[in-house]
């Protein structure tokens, strides 16, 4: 194992591939996009009934789901919009025997309110693991000489971040995304609004940080 | 109709936990090992003294879409749709990340990274998450939809 996997900050090759292997590893394993800032508004804003719905579907045996829909269905087009459905389908699979299954797939599992709570709580636990390796994990109540020099110093550093921590979570809220949703699952599908959404807050992110070394200077 | 077929282990309700605590256990680490837990870091690249974290996560924009590409059916995947708050959020999210060196997910990774700080930072990002909800419903006419972890 090479000596800077775990006491120096990754090249940029090496974080690069590790970014693209979590990205599609867990889209191959769970069919859902990678992003952070969706695990925060699942964890809060979901109301009980939401859980307690995304649960049942999830329990729920398949075939009585497809007995329900196929029973609304009936209800409301009759049997000849099924009639015909089923021969449009019958004709599509046999103009293509081999390919996969027509139609929308959503997730594997539903997700509950509580994986979104352990998703980000084990992001922590990560950070604690990384830092071991580097200088060895040490509590700092600050983010290092150069956040205090371009942010104030203590008090008033602590309030820039509350105040900066708003601004991240209502702008990621605000754009449905963040670096990882946005940025990652995102640009990498050339989405527009992924692209709009990430040439703005690094570009913002880029002339914030001009201006606070412009100002403590 | 059918008995209730039997659930592979790996489909159970609460599986789901164990394999979100992967995921999070391993993205925690890496960002932690990148790098861009540290303010110092990432403010590097913002100001351009320093491309590393730039190149790791525009390499890992282009090699994402290699993987997407070569396996997976992308037509499956969310859209993403445009919409005012894709710039207006992104110019918010942007200032704070350039102020607190953090985004949704580092700022938990500087907190298991032993900065005590962060704590601030999280207590604006909930606050801020829980703040958005009731100010769109109320004020901004466009549809959301989010990241889909």
């Amino acid at each position: 194992m090479p000596d800077w996997l775990l006491h120096d900050y990754w090249p940029w090759w090496f974080s690069a591939a590790f970014f693209a292997t979590m990205v599609v590893g867990v889209w191959l394993a769970e069919r859902r996009l990678l992003g952070v800032s969706g695990s925060y508004a699942a964890a809060i804003e979901r109301t009980r009934e939401e859980d307690e719905a995304a649960r049942r579907l999830d329990e729920a045996d398949p075939a009585a789901i497809d007995d329900a829909l196929m029973r609304a269905t009936l209800a409301a087009f009759g049997p000849e919009a099924v009639a015909e459905l089923e021969r449009e389908q019958a004709a599509a699979a046999a103009a293509a025997p081999a390919g996969p299954p027509i139609g929308l797939t959503g997730p594997r599992q539903a997700m509950p309110r509580s994986a979104h709570v352990t998703f980000l709580v084990m992001l922590a636990v990560g950070g604690l693991l990384g830092a071991l390796g580097s200088s060895g994990w040490e509590v700092r109540t600050d983010l290092g000489p150069l956040h205090e020099a371009l942010t104030g110093g203590g008090a008033i550093s602590l309030l820039a971040l509350v105040g900066g921590g708003f601004l991240v979570g209502f702008g990621t809220r605000m754009a449905g995304g963040c670096t990882s949703g946005h940025g990652l699952s995102g640009c990498s599908r050339l989405q527009p609004a992924s692209l709009v959404a990430t040439a703005s807050f690094f570009g913002t992110a880029v002339a914030v940080s001009f201006a606070l070394e412009a100002v403590a200077r | 109709m059918s008995a209730t077929p039997r659930r592979p282990l790996a489909a159970h309700p609460r599986a789901i936990h164990l394999r979100y605590a992967v995921y999070g256990l391993v993205f925690g680490f890496g960002l932690s090992r990148i790098g861009f837990g540290d303010f110092a870091e990432v403010h590097a690249m913002f100001v351009f003294d320093d491309l590393r974290l730039f190149l790791a996560f525009a390499g890992g924009v282009a090699l994402t879409m290699v993987g997407f590409v070569a396996l997976a059916r992308m037509s499956a995947m969310p859209r993403r749709h445009l919409h005012p708050g894709s710039v207006l959020g992104g110019v918010l999210f942007g200032a704070g990340w350039a102020i607190t060196g953090a985004c949704p997910s580092i700022v938990l990774v500087q907190l298991g990274g032993g900065h005590v700080s962060a704590l601030a930072t999280l207590a604006g990002v909930l606050a801020g998450v829980a703040a958005y909800a009731p100010v769109h419903r109320r004020w901004l006419p466009w549809q959301l939809d989010s990241c889909s972890v």
